[in-house]
């Protein structure tokens, strides 16, 4: 031991022969003990299992799309043309059905979800927003099937008579609402997601305004201010949450399946109106991977797939940070 | 006969002027046979007593003691939390706060508060300081809401300090400045009454030193009503004294005599230290 001062015990000496040489055991666990060394390895593995699983998706969907990649460039995304018996492959149709969905799904979801969220924390009295939060909660694990099932029988037909006509009577001028009227449409998927992302969003949003500091309420109050311009108050100090649960519903939006396959109409083709049926990525996977024959079409389809993992990747990880932004350090003391 | 030596706090000098002026002064708020309850827990008992105009009246007492929920009552910030009640008469200008059909927004306005831990918005400094003005539309011109801002500034001491950084954050000030911010807001709308609840409890000596030299400046032109759990706060600041003792309010005096010669044992005790 070449210790300028032998007088303190170093942990190495202090522990004896056994931690001069690499020693698994120690290396997992501070004290050495087997159980606690193979506790941490387990949980390690865990970890280390689900990154692999993550890494091992992306590489068998790199390398199975690449014969797609090769063949049709950059101009995969663009090409509106999807038509197997020709082999030829175009995504836009399905990126368009997926964004426009979205965004019709968001423009309806997020003023509801925002009266909802400043329903439960501000207005409502305990009594009532207890039970309805759990019921929003509740709404968000319906298996989207049901949605999907309740949307054919009920949603399709009452937009059909009830939405979709009068809509095309005051607005017919505009594109988006001309075309025949079916009631399976692009709208109507959209609309699905909306219903489906509210409690997703509402019950975010609700957690982000109830972390916001009572003293920021009784601030704005002390000064005059109405409930109206105190809820301005705690609607400002939640902005980014708040941005961050809408990321969150537009990352489910994008990535729903079943209910918007079973609404949208599943045509691959753009249309300027909302009354047309559409096709989403998410449904086109689920519709055609059966089907697909030859080598191309299942490469085309896998790169679809990967398309759809890096968008919802990125906006997931985007909301998750920016609603972490927010209820950081404030949920713990928010009633304090 | 009492034989403990008087209370160490050292009261504010005054001149036989100024004394004149504290007895003479107009009553502003008056409280009559104030019961408050949280739920079924009564916080308040009986309390009746006059706040003069243009007085620093201070509350102390013991944690728990009511004197925090009484100043809320003042504003009726109480309100917002659920399961409370008021019983009596609370008259600001004669007129019954508590009555049915009072428009509360309006008496906040009137009566202004500031918190035991500040509370600034996550905006600029000068936002701040507007954000009364803006939503009670105090002012019509951009020229007029600069200068009523300025001079909110100016009336906490803070001016100088933020003059140049008006557009920063509120939130990158110190601790003492963001209460004299607080403390700026609050006047900005020029309310009659300021409610301090424990506004130097969280600031270190210099920055509440700073706080109770405000007070000396700002009491010619508002009534101010501070709780303090410091009793050498309440000597040096304020002219009238109140003590509060599990809700009852124990004797209320000139701070003058509360800290020589009370006229309740209680309150004897609690300032010479014997509990609390």
């Amino acid at each position: 031991m070449s210790n300028p001062q032998p007088a303190l015990p170093t942990p190495a000496s202090a522990y004896g022969a056994r931690a001069r040489v690499w020693d698994w055991r120690r290396a997992l666990s501070p004290t050495g003990d087997l159980g606690d060394a193979v506790f941490r390895g387990a949980l390690f593995l865990c970890a280390l299992l689900l990154l692999l699983i993550v890494a091992a998706m992306i590489a068998a969907m790199a390398s199975m799309s690449t014969l797609s990649m090769r063949e049709f460039g950059w101009g995969f995304l663009t090409s509106s043309q999807w038509n197997p018996l020709a082999n030829k492959f175009g995504a836009w149709p399905f990126i368009y059905g997926t964004v426009m969905s979205s965004i019709i799904a968001l423009l309806i979801s997020v003023p509801l979800s925002l009266g909802v969220a400043v329903f439960l924390v501000e207005q409502a009295p305990a009594r009532v927003a207890r039970p309805l939060t759990f019921l929003v909660e509740l709404l968000a694990a319906i298996p989207s099937v049901v949605y999907g099932l309740w949307g054919i029988f009920v949603l399709a037909p009452f937009l059909r008579v009830h939405v979709m006509p009068p809509l095309q009577n005051w607005f017919g001028f505009l594109p988006l609402f001309q075309g025949s009227i079916t009631g399976i449409s692009l709208l109507t998927g959209g609309v699905i997601l909306a219903i489906m992302i509210t409690p997703i969003i509402s019950a975010v949003v609700r957690d982000v305004l109830a972390a916001v500091p009572v003293s920021q309420r009784e601030a704005a109050l002390a000064l005059g201010a109405t409930r109206w311009e105190t809820t301005r108050v705690v609607l400002a100090n939640g902005g980014p949450g708040i941005a961050g649960a809408i990321i969150l519903g537009l990352g489910r939006a994008v990535g729903e399946t079943m209910a918007v396959t079973m609404l949208i109409g599943n045509r691959p083709e753009v249309s300027a109106s909302l009354f047309a049926p559409s096709y989403t990525i998410a449904s086109v996977l689920a519709n055609e991977f059966r089907e697909a024959t030859g080598d191309l079409y299942v490469s085309a389809l896998v790169q679809l797939g990967l398309i759809l993992f890096f968008v919802t990747f990125v906006i997931n990880g985007a909301a998750r940070l920016l609603v972490w932004s927010v209820t950081r350090g404030t949920s713990g003391t928010a009633r304090a | 006969m009492s034989t403990t030596a008087p209370p160490t706090p050292v009261t504010q000098p005054r001149n036989e002027e100024q004394r004149q002026r504290e007895q003479n002064a107009p009553v502003k708020i008056s409280v009559r046979r104030l019961d408050f309850f949280y739920g079924r827990a009564q916080a308040l008992h009986n309390i009746t007593l006059d706040l003069s105009e243009r007085i620093v009246t201070a509350f102390i007492g013991p944690s728990g003691c009511g004197k925090s929920t009484f100043l809320r009552t003042l504003n009726r910030m109480n309100d917002t939390i659920p399961g409370t009640r008021a019983e009596g008469e609370i008259l600001l200008d004669a007129a019954d706060i508590y009555a049915p059909g009072t428009d509360v927004v309006a008496l906040r306005r009137k009566v202004g508060m500031v918190f035991q831990k500040s509370n600034p918005f996550p905006k600029s400094i000068f936002d701040n300081v507007a954000y009364g003005l803006r939503i009670n539309r105090l002012t019509s011109t951009k020229a007029e809401l600069q200068e009523r801002v300025q001079e909110a500034l100016e009336d906490a001491a803070l001016w100088t300090e933020v003059k140049d950084r008006l557009k920063s954050s509120a939130l990158g000030l110190s601790g003492g400045q963001q209460q004299r911010l607080c403390i700026a807001r609050a006047l900005a709308v020029r309310p009659d009454v300021l409610l301090m609840d424990e506004p130097a409890s969280a600031l270190d000596p210099i920055a509440t030193q700073k706080i109770e030299e405000l007070l000396f400046k700002l009491k010619r032109q508002y009534t101010i009503i501070i709780v303090t759990h410091n009793m050498q706060q309440a000597a040096r600041v304020s002219d009238r004294t109140a003590f509060f003792w599990l809700g009852k309010l124990i004797e209320f005096n000139a701070t003058e005599k509360m800290f020589t010669n009370p006229d309740e044992k209680l309150t004897e005790d609690y300032i010479t230290g014997r509990f609390g």
